[in-house]
């Protein structure tokens, strides 16, 4: 099943080709896109189509970015069959059996994005079903905050997951200057600030961006002495997958690291900024120099994953058609905001990376092997970290307000 | 990833080399005509010229190729130029009221192009004066230099000041001689009492050394007053008392008259006769343009000839109510009298003409007029006092450039027809004397090939001009008017008032006569050039324009009168809901119309709707042309005469593309006032220069509070580009190639088109006798009546949507693709077609390599991504080396929105120099910006200038000239090192470059182990990485089978070493 392959495409577009599997049985038939009907009817077609009448199913559907879908209400029905192009793949389950769900009816959000992780992230990791439920890997991230143990704790990297969804960026940025401490007294350098929020925009409903915070990198590359205009070009270059490192404003809200105190706080010493962003970069290169201290909510590849952009092939009619961007999967709205204490002062101290998904605040790692791996590491601090908190401590003659 | 990170290209000592042997940037000259010039001025001994401009840059010109450039220090007009005959130095005046020594030095020695060039000889200051003001008071004060007198003997600097008071300086040191001052009191107390009426003289107006007796000054009070001045004795020699406000002087050769100027636009002859200490009234006092009111007489000459009577020569004095808004010089001579009419402002003029001592007469050979905006000479030797054509300072904006194309080494046999085809258009025009002002001697050897720029112009015109060396000298120019119906007609062309002055006299007073051939006014802006594209080899013209017209010329040494075949060609191909809200377009004559020799209109075809042409593409081998408006684009067989193919490529979305240009200007208003805003913001709060004057604090604090004051900074939103962005479907560029595009075994014809919105087309065409395997296949067919066809074979979306800039096809060797004709005429290397061919797309975002046919990306960098700057202009060029002198290397240079210059090798696309060229502000000049072949390149530093500058290590285009001096060319201690470049705007940036070049770690090239690793410096090994994260496109495949996509795909994945997803069908 998840072999990639193709079926010629139908060329008409007023018919949704759909391709429903139900264990190792496929059925194939097709629906007017135009009038789609309602869900309970839809339902009551695969359960014909299969011929299993008194079955409870689960139904899912891969959308154009991979992602295994639920459809269970009308409106997402609507949306998988208008996004279909040309052909609608289904998958369904026995409710009783869900062997791709996780305990289904204890997630208030009703299944969404259930199947997905398992089905469609090709690490190796994932190939065994976990036991666990509502892992961070299950959800479809929109942002992150990344690299908590390497950057000053009064700075923050944000990493906003535009993917295909319809919801914008949704902010502003602008011209200003901020106030450094330099050994030769207090000076005053131009900076680039977070102008605006657009109200319901992705970055206001992470929480995680606000207006006034101070913009330092975008995507590892410092964007001191670059222009306004510079600035804008590079987040726009980047907007597909932007990482930016603000300073907030409100500095009330940073991570704390050292809750536990004791020996845990050796293991996420305070960092220069240039440190901090060649890890930030280069995660490859520090995930396989320093395993250990590198804990982020996905996998390090995924940090690359922008160069993968959306991939998307799409065999087409004949005739120009405007190329669909994936539409949103996101009926709901993301309700809860960022908290900052609720989750962070973790006993263990080493949690260094959270991650704020659409159903909730949750504290994140990349996996439960590698949270456990932190668990262990951090209570012993590794010699080279400790070397280098000590220089940077030597050197720390410029700080930043 | 960790094993690229140290291997650095820019840490190899070898590739260093090399690229110090392929790469060097330097502006070398400026062409055209300087923008706004200030002063003129000439030396008769050394046959030199010199224009200074607003910006404080001084242009020194001799015969053809002689030129030196210098630039102050401040960026304030030049308001009078001096030379000091015969010696190479000159005094500047500038608008600060400093006066600047100048003088030609002899640089050492130094190498450029691998040939080794004795003593460049540069213009360099050496001394600057200013006069002592008196204390608290500003810029108006009574020191303030009216007008300045250099003696003959070339010692002594009079200055005249507006308090009327007259200094001197003794040269070439610039120091005051106090004891020879002379204040205005000094004269008033000479006055009979009924004429000095309590009032001042006013400022001294005009200073005039006795062309006899040196050491005797005629002194000019703007009150009329004229006063001859012994200098030696130190009195007053002889009174003229003047009444009208006086102008200018000038002497007569013998000294025994003088000739004033006057503001009611009079001029009178005074006679200067010994013993006469006091004279009243002047010989004779004229008006002549008069009895009605006339404006003044700015200027005066009078030169003397043999024949007999004396030439007189005035600006100005026209009746101020029918003629007060003509620019004029008047040349009269006995009867003769002719009123040179011009169509921009007499800055100033000379004449040139004898000036040994012992000669008797001036005999004027010429007179040379600056204007604001050209350089006009006439002939005053051959009767009719023709104008004659200027080798150099060639006004490029005598109708605004609208667009430029550059042709390099064009073919002898072409180059020998466009100048005759030139020669012929001047025709009558041509005069017999020759260029007056030859001083110095062009040492540049001549060039080793022939360079072609085209200029397209607001009036439809396309100028071709010689830009082989320094002199970009007109050539040829083409007219696309007469294609169309227009209000003036060609055909019923009026007379050309200077074949009979003499039907003009009876009819008009003044005797007008149009000069020069600077003309700003459109007759109508439809006609404007948008794109030009030349086949050197065929000698086909393609040109496009702002109302959606695209011509096809042949170039013809006869005259033909013939219609011009009419095609329509809608590209919006049916689809509905649009209304086109621009111009109509232009209606094409039916009838015959006579073309001259050149080149001849052949095929006209129109888009429909009639927008402005975007991009032009032109195989003159297959016969086909290519062109794209903001809705879509189409193929023409112009052999055939029959449209080919036109497909829109409008978004659903996109309303804004049928509003046409005007309501787009409304859209644009805000962001203009927005920009400006910025700019204003900027100069403000910008302390670059420093300010010296007592009044510095005032303007800090304004400064400041301006900066406080900026209540609502400017922000920009963070949103990606999408799909319905407005004018998503402007056509930016479009490409012919002999490729891979269906399969790996057989090439064919291909046309690429790429849009705004990120999108690229690549069709297959069929062109009967083209392509391996596919004519074949066909066998039998006749071919003569197989049209070309055009299959949609691939259709790339980039997935960041940026526009596509240019695309450019590669060979197997990773080689551009030759031009047409080149390879089928063994004119160069026949491109590899064994081994798998690439396209490189440019997008403002990124650079990209993909294979082809199987569209999968093979390297790429991202620009913006890394240094937030965005692709503007790309080419790709061949630089060659200056150390081996068969090695070369391809290489891509682009034009960022920062107005820098970004190489990249290909197909590698790793970063190799980077130059800081254009100032970012200067959106103009980036836009106009082209490239030749070899590494060297164009852009527009004012509507009127080009700069040329060389990205090639080994060619480069610039002055090398010598002037004999009576003194050595030896570098007087004194001076400071100058920059060369005119205009004021781009010196600091020279400096930085040549830094760069110095240093071979440059940013780009080579990343300091000291920067922070992922900083934008170090962008340089993130390509070396990035084959591993390729990005898939959206490739839609039409002629691919599944199974073929399919497996294309797998093999990406494998490549990869990762899978990245399930891909839904």
């Amino acid at each position: 099943m998840n072999k990639n392959h193709r079926v010629p495409s139908n060329r008409s577009l007023s018919a949704v080709e759909v391709k429903s599997k139900f264990g190792a049985e496929f059925r194939r038939f097709s629906l007017d896109r135009s009038k789609p009907g309602r869900f309970d009817e839809f339902y009551g077609l695969l359960q014909h189509v299969h011929r299993i009448p008194n079955v409870e199913l689960l139904v899912g559907y891969a959308d154009v970015h991979g992602d295994l879908l639920p459809i269970n209400n009308d409106d997402n029905y609507h949306k998988a069959i208008s996004v279909a192009s040309p052909l609608l793949r289904l998958f369904l389950q026995r409710t009783e059996e869900a062997d791709y769900t996780f305990g289904t009816n204890s997630l208030t959000r009703k299944k969404n994005t259930v199947l997905s992780a398992v089905l469609l992230r090709p690490d190796t990791n994932r190939k065994k079903t976990p036991v666990i439920i509502s892992l961070p890997r299950d959800f479809r991230p929109v942002s992150s905050i990344i690299d908590v143990d390497i950057l000053p704790e009064t700075h923050r990297r944000v990493r906003l997951y535009k993917h295909g969804q319809e919801k914008p960026l949704g902010f502003y940025i602008r011209d200003g200057s901020s106030v450094r401490v330099t050994p030769q007294g207090l000076e005053k350098v131009p900076g680039i600030f977070i102008s605006r929020m657009v109200p319901g925009g992705l970055a206001e409903s992470t929480g995680l961006l606000a207006v006034n915070d101070e913009v330092l990198e975008v995507n590892g590359i410092e964007v001191a002495g670059k222009s306004l205009d510079q600035v804008t070009d590079m987040m726009i270059a980047n907007s597909h997958n932007l990482i930016i490192t603000v300073k907030p404003a409100n500095q009330r809200n940073n991570v704390v690291r050292s809750g536990g105190g004791g020996g845990a706080s050796g293991s996420s010493g305070r960092s220069s900024d240039s440190g901090a962003s060649y890890y930030g970069y280069s995660s490859h290169a520090a995930a396989a120099s320093m395993p250990s201290h590198i804990i982020q909510n996905f996998p390090v590849g995924e940090l690359e994953s922008d160069e993968d952009d959306e991939d998307l092939v799409i065999e087409a009619g004949g005739e120009a058609e405007p190329i669909r961007r994936a539409s949103s999967t996101y009926s709901m709205p993301s309700m809860l905001r960022y908290e900052p204490h609720l989750n962070l002062r973790i006993s263990t101290a080493s949690t260094s990376a959270l991650s704020v998904n659409t159903n909730g605040t949750l504290p994140a790692s990349g996996s439960s092997g590698s949270l456990s791996n932190a668990i262990a590491t951090s209570t012993t601090p590794s010699p080279d970290r400790v070397m280098e908190r000590r220089s940077l401590e030597e050197d720390g003659t410029v700080i930043t307000l | 990833m960790m094993k690229f990170r140290f291997r650095r290209q820019g840490t190899d000592p070898q590739r260093e080399k090399i690229k110090q042997e392929l790469f060097a940037f330097n502006k070398t000259v400026e062409h055209g005509f300087p923008h706004q010039p200030s002063a003129l001025a000439f030396d008769p001994k050394l046959e030199l010229m010199a224009i200074g401009t607003k910006s404080g840059a001084i242009k020194v010109y001799g015969c053809p190729g002689v030129e030196f450039t210098g630039l102050h220090s401040e960026t304030t007009a030049v308001t009078q130029i001096h030379f000091l005959p015969g010696q190479g130095r000159l005094l500047s005046l500038l608008d600060d009221n400093t006066i600047h020594l100048w003088e030609l030095v002899a640089g050492a020695p130094r190498e450029v192009g691998g040939v080794k060039k004795e003593g460049l000889i540069s213009l360099q200051e050496v001394n600057s004066y200013s006069l002592p003001g008196r204390p608290g008071i500003e810029s108006c004060s009574a020191t303030r230099v009216t007008v300045l007198l250099l003696l003959r003997s070339c010692d002594l600097l009079c200055i005249g000041t507006e308090g009327g008071g007259v200094y001197f300086l003794e040269l070439p040191r610039l120091s005051l001689k106090d004891n020879l001052t002379l204040p205005q009191d000094q004269v008033t107390q000479s006055l009979p009492d009924e004429y000095r009426c309590g009032k001042s003289l006013g400022p001294v107006e005009s200073l005039q050394e006795h062309p006899q007796q040196p050491g005797k000054i005629l002194i000019g009070y703007s009150r009329g007053l004229v006063v001859l001045w012994d200098l030696s004795t130190r009195h007053t020699e002889q009174l003229f008392l003047g009444k009208q406000q006086l102008e200018s002087l000038v002497w007569e050769r013998s000294g025994n008259l003088f000739v004033s100027s006057h503001n009611d636009g009079g001029y009178s002859v005074w006679p200067v006769t010994n013993g006469n200490a006091c004279n009243q009234q002047p010989v004779s006092s004229t008006i002549p343009y008069g009895p009605f009111p006339c404006k003044a007489i700015n200027k005066i000459l009078w030169r003397t000839t043999q024949t007999g009577s004396p030439v007189l020569l005035y600006s100005g004095g026209m009746p101020r109510a029918s003629y007060g808004d003509r620019h004029c010089l008047t040349i009269q001579q006995n009867k003769e009298h002719v009123t040179l009419d011009f169509t921009s402002r007499v800055i100033d003029f000379f004449t040139v003409h004898n000036v040994e001592q012992e000669k008797e007469f001036d005999d004027p050979s010429a007179v040379v007029v600056l204007l604001e905006e050209e350089l006009v000479v006439i002939d005053l030797q051959t009767p009719g006092w023709p104008s004659l054509p200027t080798p150099y300072l060639a006004p490029l904006h005598s109708s605004a450039i609208t667009c430029s194309f550059h042709v390099s080494s064009v073919p002898p046999k072409l180059w020998e027809r466009l100048v005759n085809a030139g020669k012929a258009q001047q025709g009558r025009q041509q005069a017999h004397g020759s260029w007056p002002i030859c001083g110095g001697k062009n040492l540049a050897l001549p060039p080793k090939q022939q360079e072609l720029l085209l200029t397209g112009h607001e009036d439809g015109t396309v100028r071709f001009w010689d830009a082989s060396g320094v002199a970009l000298t007109p050539l040829y120019k083409l007219s696309t008017a007469n294609v169309f119906h227009t209000d003036c007609d060609p055909c019923d062309e009026p007379h050309d008032p200077s074949d009979d002055p003499d039907m003009q006299q009876e009819e008009e007073w003044p005797p007008f006569r149009k000069v020069g051939c600077f003309d700003p006014y459109s007759d109508d802006p439809r006609l404007g050039i948008q794109k030009i594209s030349l086949c050197k080899y065929s000698n086909k013209l393609l040109v496009a324009g702002t109302a959606g017209q695209v011509i096809v010329l042949g170039l013809s040494d006869e005259r033909s009168d013939h219609t011009v075949d009419v095609s329509v060609v809608d590209l919006l191909q049916d689809r509905e809901g649009f209304t086109w809200k621009g111009h109509d377009r232009l209606e094409p004559r039916l009838k015959p119309a006579p073309f001259p020799p050149g080149f001849q209109p052949q095929v006209l075809v129109q888009c429909m709707p009639p927008a402005s042409v975007t991009a032009v593409a032109l195989h003159a081998e297959w016969n086909l042309i290519s062109f794209g408006t903001s809705h879509g684009f189409g193929l023409f067989d112009y052999h055939r005469r029959n449209a080919v193919l036109a497909r829109c490529t409008l978004h659903p979305n996109d309303s804004l593309a049928m509003e046409g240009p005007l309501s787009r200007v409304k859209s644009l208003k805000k962001s203009l006032r927005q920009s400006f805003r910025r700019i204003r913001k900027s100069r403000v709060s910008g302390k670059k220069r420093p300010i010296t004057t007592p009044t510095s604090k005032v303007q800090e604090a304004n400064a400041a509070l301006a900066e406080q004051e900026d209540v609502a900074p400017i922000q920009r939103r963070i949103e990606p580009r999408s799909a319905d962005d407005s004018l998503s479907g402007v056509v930016r560029c479009l490409c012919f190639a002999d490729t891979f595009l269906r399969d790996g075994t057989h090439h064919g014809a291909t046309l690429w088109a790429g849009t705004n919105s990120g999108s690229v087309y690549a069709y297959a065409l069929e062109v009967p006798g083209v392509g391996s395997g596919r004519v074949c296949e066909r066998g039998g067919a006749g071919e003569s009546s197989v049209c070309v066809e055009a299959v949609l074979g691939k259709e790339i979306q980039l997935m960041h949507r940026a526009p596509v800039v240019s695309i450019s096809v590669l060979d197997g060797r990773g080689k551009p693709l030759p031009d047409p004709y080149e390879a089928s005429q063994d004119l160069s290397i026949a491109p590899d077609m064994t081994n798998a061919h690439s396209v490189l797309i440019a997008s403002e975002e990124q650079l990209k390599v993909f294979s082809l046919p199987k569209v999968s990306a093979k390297t790429k960098f991202k620009l913006t991504a890394h240094e937030g700057c965005r692709v503007r202009k790309v080419a790709l060029v061949v630089f060659g080396s200056t150390a081996q002198e068969d090695y070369s290397e391809h290489t891509l240079v682009c034009l960022t929105n920062l107005g820098d210059m970004h190489l990249f090798n290909i197909p590698g696309l790793r970063p190799q120099v980077r130059y800081d060229c254009i100032r970012k502000e200067d959106i103009s000049g980036i836009a106009s910006c082209v490239f030749t072949k070899n590494g060297q390149g164009f852009y527009l530093i004012s509507p009127s200038e080009y700069e040329r500058f060389s990205l090639s290590a080994k060619v480069v285009t610039e002055p090398l000239c010598s002037v004999q001096l009576d003194r050595s060319l030896e570098h007087t201690p004194a001076s400071d090192g100058t920059t060369t470049q005119a205009n004021g705007t781009h010196k600091n940036q020279m400096g930085q470059a040549e830094g760069q070049t110095e240093e071979p770690p440059s940013a780009l090239s080579s990343p300091l182990m000291d920067t922070p690793l992922d900083s934008p410096l170090s962008c340089a090994d993130l390509t070396l990485d990035s084959t591993g994260e390729i990005t898939v496109e959206d490739v839609r495949d039409f002629l691919t089978t599944v199974d073929e996509a399919e497996n294309n795909l797998k093999n990406i994945k494998e490549e990869d070493g990762r899978s990245t997803g399930i891909l839904i069908n």
